[in-house]
């Protein structure tokens, strides 16, 4: 008698990703990516220029 | 390397990569390697092709977004894994109502231990496999998908679930029996049903 497929890996072949979704994926994963580097740039680029800023007010009053 | 040749790299070494070099094709490998698999678990919660590529589409775009967060202690596959369950339990919350039923988990509730649970279990038919998933809640399906679709060690979902051993061990005990108790359920009933429908017809 041969051995039934445990049920669960069945389940996990039946259905396959449909075509077009890795295009969506990877243009939602390319636009948060911009969004990103540009939330970074106003955040914690932007933040670190304007702290240089005033020490660089408060070194020169040293 | 061109992506081709990368096609060989481990899926950590890729994460590595993909971090790096915040390389979107590259990520695209992973997805090729994977996008069935978690589509497939997306279709056993929500059980329509439309809903469940919206799902998929967004566990990868949150795994993507939380790569930094990946830790390189188990591997990518079950994190990745981890991240899918935890969106299909959230889609099903915000979708269906939960019956009291399905919410109690019963830690207060004592269960016969029966040893056959998951020899009975494995023994379904994917048919009676998939109506008896429903009859569960969705946190129960997780814990079986992880145990025994994705063959996830007992630690591996302890760390993705956030539950201690003996909690672990003890739910799939209970969702194992239940499931099993469902399927003895619904033969009982079946039998019964057949039997009244062949007296009615004999009379």
């Amino acid at each position: 008698m041969t051995e039934e497929p445990n049920p669960f890996k069945k389940l996990e072949e039946e259905h396959k990703a449909p075509e077009g979704l890795k295009e969506k994926v990877i243009a939602s994963v390319e636009i948060s990516q911009v969004l990103m580097e540009i939330a970074d740039l106003f955040t914690e680029k932007m933040g670190r220029t304007v702290l240089d800023l005033f020490k660089t007010k408060l070194d020169d009053k040293d | 390397m061109p992506h081709q040749e990368k096609k060989h790299l481990s899926d950590e070494e890729i994460v590595r990569q993909v971090i790096a070099r915040k390389d979107t094709a590259l990520f695209g490998l992973l997805y090729d390697r994977y996008a069935d698999k978690v589509f497939a678990k997306c279709m056993s919660f929500t059980h329509d092709r439309q809903s469940a590529e919206d799902l998929a589409h967004d566990v990868f775009l949150k795994v993507y977004l939380k790569l930094g967060e990946f830790r390189f202690e188990a591997k990518f596959s079950t994190w990745l894994y981890s991240v899918t369950y935890h969106e299909c339990v959230e889609y099903v919350r915000k979708n269906k109502k939960i019956s009291k039923e399905q919410e109690a988990y019963g830690a207060e509730q004592e269960y016969k231990d029966s040893a056959d649970s998951e020899a009975a279990m494995l023994e379904l038919k994917l048919e009676q496999l998939k109506l008896l998933l429903e009859k569960i809640s969705p946190e129960e399906k997780a814990l079986l998908l992880m145990k025994y679709q994705d063959n996830l060690s007992i630690e591996e979902i302890m760390a993705h679930t956030q539950l201690g051993e003996s909690a672990v061990k003890m739910r799939l005990k209970r969702t194992r029996e239940k499931v099993v108790t469902l399927s003895r359920t619904m033969v009982v009933i079946s039998i019964v049903v057949v039997m009244y429908w062949l007296f009615i017809f004999l009379q």
